[in-house]
């Protein structure tokens, strides 16, 4: 029996070895394969809720997410004016280097609950010219996340906000360090001389000063040189079906 | 009931990570389980990119190899099949 643990255990560790070894061979063709997986299981789990078993809590539920996406949507269009605000005054001292960027529209082929370290599937790869590093926009043009791997016709997204990764950002002109919470949020600490309120864009120069997110709450303590800033996406990350992806 | 609980697990990779691990955790008690092995394999390839670096560690992989040698001793003591 011990043997067989030994054996299964090493023989693991090789395949994860060869996949490291082919750039990821094995894992681009599992994800060819669960793709269409992905997409029926969705659409079978959308038609198991819908069917009316689930009715009162739905319609409940169907009521808070009415509201929560009003909320949002409010909120987006804050944060856009605030951004739009503060892209206005930079695009006017640097008018001369706006390009246009390239890029295309890619759906979301799995659920962003399913994977324990802040990632999903885009139904878009190397076929369609996408690329390692490429950054990916939710509507609104906030930056969710960037390509962390590409497939032939699938991509991995790393999110930006993905637990145990940071981000340089800027939040009312003072730089801190952005630290990922998972599920769109994140949290920074930032010294009591800045004030900062809710609803304060934040964005990352290292993206081309794009926006990625707005300050949700911000609390201090007397007993602290810093505040807690908690840091939100003003759109329901769940709710997304689809991404750009800015070459 | 084993492949019962290694079909939830695969389910559960495409659902929610705690499915996985639950089903994970019910097979390495209940019984000598190396597809948890693949389980973990599964998770890592499907969700994680190909780079082996302090950010993108294995780590549903290695969960599953401890998991399964840490259990074994308790197994044997305690749950003969």
């Amino acid at each position: 029996m011990r043997r067989r643990l030994i054996m299964a255990s090493v023989l693991v560790v090789l395949i994860f070895a060869v996949d490291i070894f082919t750039g990821g061979a094995v894992r681009n063709d599992l994800r060819f394969v669960l793709s269409p997986v992905m997409r029926v299981a969705g659409s079978i789990w959308r038609n198991v809720a819908d069917n009316g078993y689930f009715l009162d809590r739905r319609s409940l539920e169907a009521r808070i997410q009415q509201l929560q996406d009003q909320l949002s949507h409010m909120q987006q269009d804050e944060a856009n004016f605030s951004v739009l605000k503060q892209q206005d005054e930079q695009l006017k001292s640097l008018v001369h280097l706006a390009t246009d960027t390239p890029g295309i529209t890619a759906p979301i082929v799995s659920s962003l609950h399913a994977s324990p370290y802040g990632t999903f599937l885009v139904g878009a790869g190397k076929s369609d010219g996408i690329e390692k590093g490429d950054l990916v926009i939710a509507g609104g043009g906030f930056v969710i996340g960037r390509i962390s791997d590409v497939g032939d016709r699938s991509a991995l997204v790393t999110e930006l906000f993905a637990p145990n990764t940071s981000i340089d950002a800027i939040i009312d002109n003072a730089q801190v360090v952005v630290e990922g919470r998972g599920g769109g949020n994140a949290h920074a600490k930032v010294p009591h001389g800045i004030t900062v309120s809710v609803g304060d864009p934040v964005t990352a120069p290292s993206l081309r000063g794009k926006p990625i997110g707005i300050v949700g709450s911000a609390q201090s303590q007397v007993t602290s040189a810093y505040s807690d800033v908690y840091i939100g996406m003003p759109i329901n990350l769940q709710s997304l079906q689809y991404v750009y992806i800015q070459k | 009931m084993r492949l019962a609980l290694f079909i939830i697990g695969l389910v559960g990779i495409l659902i929610s990570p705690w499915i996985t691990l639950v089903a994970s955790v019910i097979l390495v008690v209940r019984y000598p389980a190396v597809e948890v092995l693949l389980l973990g394999l599964c998770v890592d390839f499907l969700w994680s990119p190909a780079t082996l670096s302090a950010q993108h560690l294995p780590l549903a992989t290695m969960a599953a190899i401890i998991m399964l040698w840490a259990f074994d001793p308790l197994r044997r003591d305690f749950l003969i099949t």
